[in-house]
């Protein structure tokens, strides 16, 4: 990120290299059109090398202030355009689903133990937390829109967001464990 | 809704970490955690699920061409910086055979004749001299000894434009670099009636929080630390507003400085 401060565009493709597949992933699995997540992926590079003179790295790992751009950004262009993709369901991954697609860097292994965590600690929710929760975080909707759009009681939605997110949060309360050999 | 008791502003804390809350809940819950460092905590440990949760997406590969693009569109902004640093140092560095020995009003004049931040930032640097110079002479007060006075390096100003309420003020913001600590000056505020106050507003798309309530003294200025329960670095927009004494839970008033962030005052 330093590299990429001082206008290293060399800095800024490894970091593409590095970080592009996540980005776009999370993107399509929101807004479920590739041309669109492309757009977002380009626009989320572009304010990474406009802003990276303010990144702190004391506050978040680079993946985690891509994710919160990524995130930020999708959920503006689906409010703006009041549009939800007809036909897309939001999904998790699967268990043993493949993550990175190496492990070159500490933080590509990181990113790895840290996928393959959250991924098993989402897959012990019951469908129907799992449910919400995508609703929530990947649409971005609030608790009434998910009551309204799964005809269910509004103290049902929050219910099973914070027994989810509690869930999770027991799951992954200790820290990634590096692995053996 | 007008109050929360505990339990439910814990119950929220997994809704406000995925920031789906409405803006009235995350108000509440604003001024709850001010005050309560078990929640922060708990807040945070939701944070980090949040943060988590997009690793969590089934993954897909891009048009290998992407990169491509991105590269292709980041090339005017890289000229364009590149001359702007060109620009800059050819008002600062005058060559031999055109000016020997320039005159101090030669080299400020040159150096206003850059881009309108310069002579703005010259302007805000001579109000902050004579303002620190008048509450030298004015304070009771002893100077905090040099084993008390804070010592950290500060970031890039923040500077605040005043609005149609308050055209003639002017407010800084200088936050260290950590992050941690911040101090507002503002300038040529209207004095309020003695039931008023001015407020400091700390935003993020998400978030709105209080950074200050203050007074400002007959000549319209104040220096005031900032306190706010999230580092101050995350805030990306600032507003002071006009409010009833003691402060609000939300803007109720007029709004007389403002920042309204990189993007706008790089669109000037």
């Amino acid at each position: 990120m330093r590299r990429v401060a001082q206008g290293d565009e060399s800095a800024l493709g490894v970091l593409y290299d590095r970080y592009a597949r996540l980005v776009f992933s999370v993107s399509l699995n929101m807004i479920g059109n590739r041309q669109t997540a492309e757009e977002i992926t380009l626009d989320i590079f572009t304010r990474l090398w406009e802003k990276s003179d303010t990144y702190q790295p004391r506050l978040a790992k680079v993946s985690t202030w891509l994710m919160s751009m990524t995130r930020n950004r999708t959920i503006d262009i689906l409010r703006r355009e009041n549009v939800r993709p007809s036909g897309h369901s939001l999904t998790w991954a699967s268990v043993g689903e493949e993550a990175v697609s190496n492990e070159n860097t500490e933080e590509e292994a990181y990113l790895t133990l840290e996928m393959e965590r959250i991924r098993a600690a989402v897959a012990e929710l019951p469908d129907t937390h799992q449910q919400v929760l995508a609703l929530a975080f990947f649409a971005g909707y609030s608790h009434s829109e998910i009551a309204s759009k799964l005809d269910l009681p509004l103290g049902t939605v929050k219910g099973r967001i914070r027994s989810g997110m509690r869930k999770l949060r027991a799951l992954l309360a200790t820290a990634p464990v590096a692995k053996d050999g | 809704m007008s109050e929360m008791n505990e339990q439910q502003i814990r119950d929220l804390l997994p809704a406000y970490a995925l920031g789906i809350l409405e803006e009235q809940e995350v108000s509440l819950i604003h001024s709850h955690l001010t005050d309560c460092q078990q929640c922060r905590a708990e807040l945070a440990d939701y944070q980090h699920v949040a943060e988590l949760l997009p690793l969590a997406s089934p993954q897909s590969d891009p048009d290998p061409e992407l990169k491509e693009k991105l590269m292709e569109r980041i090339a005017p902004i890289t000229a364009r910086e590149e001359s702007e640093r060109t620009h800059t140092s050819k008002l600062i560095v005058q060559p031999e055979a055109q000016l020997e020995n320039p005159s101090l009003g030669e080299v400020i004049r040159s150096w206003l004749a850059g881009p309108i931040w310069r002579p703005v930032v010259l302007i805000l640097i001579v109000v902050l001299l004579a303002g620190n110079i008048f509450l030298l002479t004015n304070t009771s007060e002893e100077p905090p000894s040099p084993q008390d006075r804070p010592n950290f390096p500060w970031r890039r100003p923040i500077i605040m434009s005043g609005t149609e309420v308050a055209p003639e003020a002017v407010g800084i913001l200088y936050i260290s670099l950590d992050g941690a600590n911040g101090t507002l000056v503002v300038d040529g505020l209207p004095v309020l009636e003695t039931d008023q106050q001015y407020q400091l507003w700390l935003n993020t798309e998400e978030i709105r929080d209080s950074g200050a309530v203050f007074s400002v003294n007959e000549a319209g200025y104040r220096g005031i630390e900032l306190k706010a329960p999230l580092p101050l670095e995350i805030y990306e927009t600032f507003g002071i507003t006009i409010e009833p004494e003691g402060g609000s839970q939300a803007p109720t008033g007029e709004r007389v400085l403002v920042y309204a962030g990189e993007e706008e005052s790089n669109s000037d």
